[in-house]
C-alpha cells in the first residue's frame, strides 16, 4: 500500500472535520432560473417584490403555486409615514421604511440568501426597499457563490 | 562505544513516560487535562451547526437571518425547525421618536430593543443569550440583528466569551 494511499482518507476526514470547512449562513448557490414562490407579507409588500424582481431582471421565474416552487421567499416590511412634526419643523414627507427578505431552500430548508435594508427618508417609499432587495438578490444569482 | 550506547539507551529509558512510577502518571495525566479544559473552554455553539431561527414580534426574525449572512457567521441556517440542532428565539421592540425628539433633537431614528437566545434543542440547554439596546438606531431594526449576529459569531470563534 502506498504512502498516499494511507494518507488520503486521513485528509478527507481533517478537510471536514476543520472549521474553515463550516458553512456560513447564505453560502449556498442560487441558481439562474430558479422557481421562486413570493409568500405574502405585511402591507403586500411581496407585490412589490414582484415587481422589483421582473423591473431588476433577476435571472428567476416566481411562481403562484408554492408546490411548483424550488425556493420560497419570506420576508417582513414596515413603513413610517412621516409625522407632523417631521413635516412641520424638517420639510420632510417622505417615509422611512425597512424590509428584510430571506430565500429558503424547500427541499433541505436551508436558507441560502437573506438581505436587510433601511432607508430613511425614502425616495419611492415600499418600491425603493423592494428594488434594493431585488439587487442584492441579482447580486447573489450573478456571484455563483 | 558500548558506554555510549548504553548511556543514550539509558536516557531514552528514563524520558519514557512508561518508566514514570505508577503514582505519578494518573495525576500527571489528570493535570494535563485540567490544563486542557481551562485553555479550551468546551464549544457549545460549533461552527457548521444548523440553526432555526424563530418567528419573533415584528419580523425581526428575518433581520437576523439577513445579519448572520452580512456578518459571515459560520452556521447554517434552516427553515425547518426538525432538521435544526440550534433553536433561536426572542423578543424586538421598535420606539419610534415622538415630536419632541423630532424638534428638539432634529433626529427621527427608532430606538430598538432586542434579546435573544440560543437552545440546543437536543439537550434544552441554552448555549447563548444576547440582548441589544440601540438608542437613535442608524438603520433600525438592521442595526440590532446585525449586532445579535456579530455576538453569535463572536461566541463561536471564543467559546468562552459569554454575549
Amino acid at each position: 500500500m502506498s504512502t498516499w494511499s494511507f494518507l488520503s482518507p486521513a485528509a478527507v476526514v481533517f478537510v471536514l472535520a476543520s472549521p474553515a470547512h463550516a458553512q456560513q449562513a447564505g453560502s449556498h448557490v442560487l441558481p439562474a432560473g430558479a422557481k421562486l414562490f413570493i409568500a405574502p407579507m405585511k402591507d403586500g409588500f411581496h407585490d412589490f417584490l414582484k415587481a422589483a424582481i421582473v423591473d431588476k431582471k433577476v435571472p428567476v421565474t416566481i411562481v403562484e403555486d408554492k408546490s411548483q416552487a424550488q425556493y420560497e421567499v419570506t420576508g417582513h416590511s414596515e413603513t413610517e409615514k412621516a409625522s407632523a412634526a417631521k413635516k412641520a419643523f424638517m420639510l420632510n414627507w417622505h417615509s422611512n421604511e425597512q424590509a428584510s427578505i430571506q430565500v429558503a431552500d424547500l427541499g433541505s430548508g436551508e436558507v441560502v440568501f437573506a438581505y436587510s435594508v433601511n432607508k430613511k427618508s425614502s425616495a419611492h417609499g415600499k418600491q425603493s426597499t423592494a428594488e434594493a432587495c431585488a439587487k442584492h438578490l441579482k447580486k447573489k444569482i450573478d456571484s455563483r457563490k | 562505544m558500548a558506554f555510549r550506547t548504553l548511556l543514550a539507551a539509558a536516557v531514552v529509558l528514563m524520558s519514557s513516560p512508561a518508566l514514570l512510577p505508577a503514582q505519578t502518571q494518573p495525576a500527571a495525566a489528570k493535570a494535563e487535562a485540567g490544563d486542557a479544559m481551562l485553555a479550551a473552554p468546551q464549544q457549545l455553539l460549533p461552527a457548521g451547526a444548523r440553526i432555526y431561527v424563530a418567528p419573533m414580534s415584528n419580523g425581526f426574525e428575518t433581520y437576523v437571518v439577513a445579519g448572520f449572512q452580512k456578518k459571515q457567521v459560520p452556521l447554517v441556517v434552516v427553515a425547518i425547525r426538525e432538521k435544526a440542532d440550534f433553536e433561536l428565539t426572542g423578543v424586538s421592540e421598535s420606539d419610534k421618536a415622538g415630536w419632541a425628539k423630532i424638534l428638539f433633537l432634529a433626529n427621527d431614528s427608532t430606538n430598538e430593543t432586542a434579546s435573544v437566545k440560543i437552545v440546543n434543542l437536543r439537550s434544552g440547554e441554552v448555549v447563548f443569550a444576547y440582548s441589544v439596546n440601540k438608542g437613535s438606531s442608524a438603520r433600525g431594526k438592521q442595526s440590532a440583528g446585525e449586532a445579535v449576529a456579530k455576538h453569535v459569531k463572536k461566541k463561536i470563534e471564543n467559546p468562552s466569551y459569554g454575549g
